[in-house]
């Protein structure tokens, strides 16, 4: 229907138009998170520069300059010749190794400071949910902790927990909460989700989405404000001893 | 500090004194209201009857309804979305699971544009992707088909399509007794508190929008914020009965109404 040419199919939205806002960055970061969500997956071929440009709404100049970008940050490959063109390079292929790579690239006080900013908007988005969610939000809330319950796979897991605290955000009535927090997730999600590696995580995060569904139902913001904050600062701390313990093992 | 607005109403029997400016003052509200929101209802309505004839001729006719047969939904759902200064940002046609032949979930939702065309807005329809969300749970979906009535969602943050707070106002697609979907509008939370602000500013005491769970569309008062639920009223006992003791005013059918507490 109508003259765009849409793509069907799971990785659909990566290729939805754009606002017109700083389009380098924004093709840039549209593809990026989908490379790092996993949705775009290794070796995969990426649509010509020019279905691109299509696709995004946005000058073939502008698809170039965002290609360069992600090329220089290692997430794509670029080969000339017959079969050639742009290729994924998917750290989410060898997620635990790349991660830890990227991990040893964190100083402790950069995991600090994300920590802090995670911890804000978590925080503060766990509390206004508590003080504003309906009946909806709630049981929303609580299908969303199931289906973290319920997950066995990694890679569901991640999902479910990512989803359970975009619930939150959106059950604080917060567009702009909720749009950090989804950035939040891209952003850092996958080393946060490092410390969720084994079953006993597993348990404790699902522990802390009930915690805080309960304290939301209750309408008792400063809890439901400490627990979505302790689960980042736990995250941190952990973070910060791997990170310590990659460069000790360097030297 | 003076806060004229955060004043309450001292007649709450019933309501404000009849023929009083506060109650000419509420009546530009509902009116406001209701003609905003019924100028959206009819256009979604224009869209259902659009839907409804692509089923039924299909029915008649003995042939399957598939994705590109909702090309004909085209201008009644664009329309809107091409006003200038319209309200609706998005709207469109979402099937019921396995309604159409060849796409067992499909949303076909457009979306206004700051410049030019409307344009589909891609959502994940794969069960197995990443993305995909049940969209039967919701209740811009499951509220009409349940009732079979019109139904304003929201205020809420609609992170599934556009991240943005939003009321959307649906109705249900039927053939006879099978339920097919629901269409629908989109409208930007704040567009609408732009439009109403006015009216509730003219009303001397605190005047609020809510709706069916006393969630605060508008308000001129400060002490009610957007998005905040009213908890100091028992906001359900008035919907129940809102001729009660005049402090909930009904802006139509369709569940906004003006606090006055």
């Amino acid at each position: 229907m109508g003259t765009r040419r849409s793509y069907r199919g799971p990785r659909s939205a990566v290729f939805a138009p754009l606002e017109s806002l700083s389009r380098t960055e924004l093709v840039t970061h549209r593809l990026a998170d989908a490379i790092m969500l996993g949705l775009l997956t290794d070796a995969e071929q990426l649509p010509s520069e020019t279905d691109l440009a299509m696709n995004f709404g946005v000058s073939t100049v502008t698809v170039r300059e965002a290609l360069t970008a992600l090329r220089q940050r290692g997430l794509i490959e670029t080969r000339r010749g017959r079969g050639g063109g742009s290729f994924v390079r998917s750290p989410a292929d060898d997620t635990t190794a790349a991660l830890r790579e990227r991990l040893r690239e964190f100083s402790p006080g950069t995991l600090r400071d994300i920590g802090d900013h995670y911890a804000a908007i978590s925080g503060a988005a766990a509390e206004l949910a508590a003080e504003r969610a309906d009946s909806d939000d709630v049981q929303r809330l609580t299908a969303a902790a199931a289906t973290l319950a319920a997950a066995t796979m990694p890679g569901d897991r991640r999902r479910a927990d990512g989803h359970y605290w975009i619930e939150v955000a959106a059950a604080a009535q917060s567009a702009r909460l909720t749009r950090a927090e989804m950035e939040l997730q891209t952003e850092v999600g996958p080393l946060l989700w490092l410390v969720l590696e084994d079953d006993a995580d597993h348990v404790l995060a699902v522990a802390r989405c009930r915690a805080v569904t309960t304290a939301v139902r209750e309408g008792d913001g400063p809890h439901a404000r400490s627990v979505a904050e302790e689960r980042i600062h736990d995250a941190v701390s952990i973070l910060t001893e791997r990170h310590l313990e990659l460069v000790r093992s360097d030297s | 500090m003076d806060r004229p607005h955060s004043a309450r109403c001292t007649t709450t029997s019933p309501g404000v004194p009849v023929g009083s400016g506060a109650e000419l003052a509420l009546g530009s509200v509902v009116t406001a209201v209701r003609s905003a929101v019924e100028a959206v209802f009819a256009d979604v309505a224009a869209l259902r009857r659009d839907a409804e004839s692509v089923f039924a001729r299909a029915r008649s006719a003995g042939t399957p309804v598939e994705r590109d047969d909702l090309a004909e939904l085209y201008p009644a759902l664009t329309a809107p979305l091409r006003t200038p200064g319209g309200l609706a940002k998005g709207a469109g046609f979402v099937a019921a699971p396995g309604v159409l032949a060849d796409a067992p979930w499909w949303l076909e939702w457009w979306v206004r544009e700051p410049a030019g065309e409307p344009s589909r807005l891609i959502v994940d329809v794969d069960p197995d992707g990443e993305h995909f969300y049940d969209y039967t749970t919701l209740p811009w979906y499951r509220d009409p088909q349940r009732t079979g009535r019109r139904n304003v969602t929201g205020p809420y943050v609609d992170y599934l399509c556009t991240d943005e707070y939003t009321l959307t106002f649906t109705e249900s697609v039927r053939d006879g007794d099978t339920f097919l979907g629901v269409v629908g509008s989109d409208v930007d939370v704040g567009r609408f508190e732009a439009i109403t602000l006015p009216t509730l500013r003219a009303v001397p005491c605190a005047a609020t929008l809510i709706n069916a769970h006393g969630r605060v569309i508008a308000s001129n008062s400060p002490r009610r914020s957007g998005g905040s639920l009213v908890r100091d009223v028992d906001v359900a006992a008035l919907w129940a009965d809102p001729a009660a003791d005049g402090s909930l005013v009904r802006c139509g059918d369709f569940p906004i109404g003006v606090l006055l507490a």
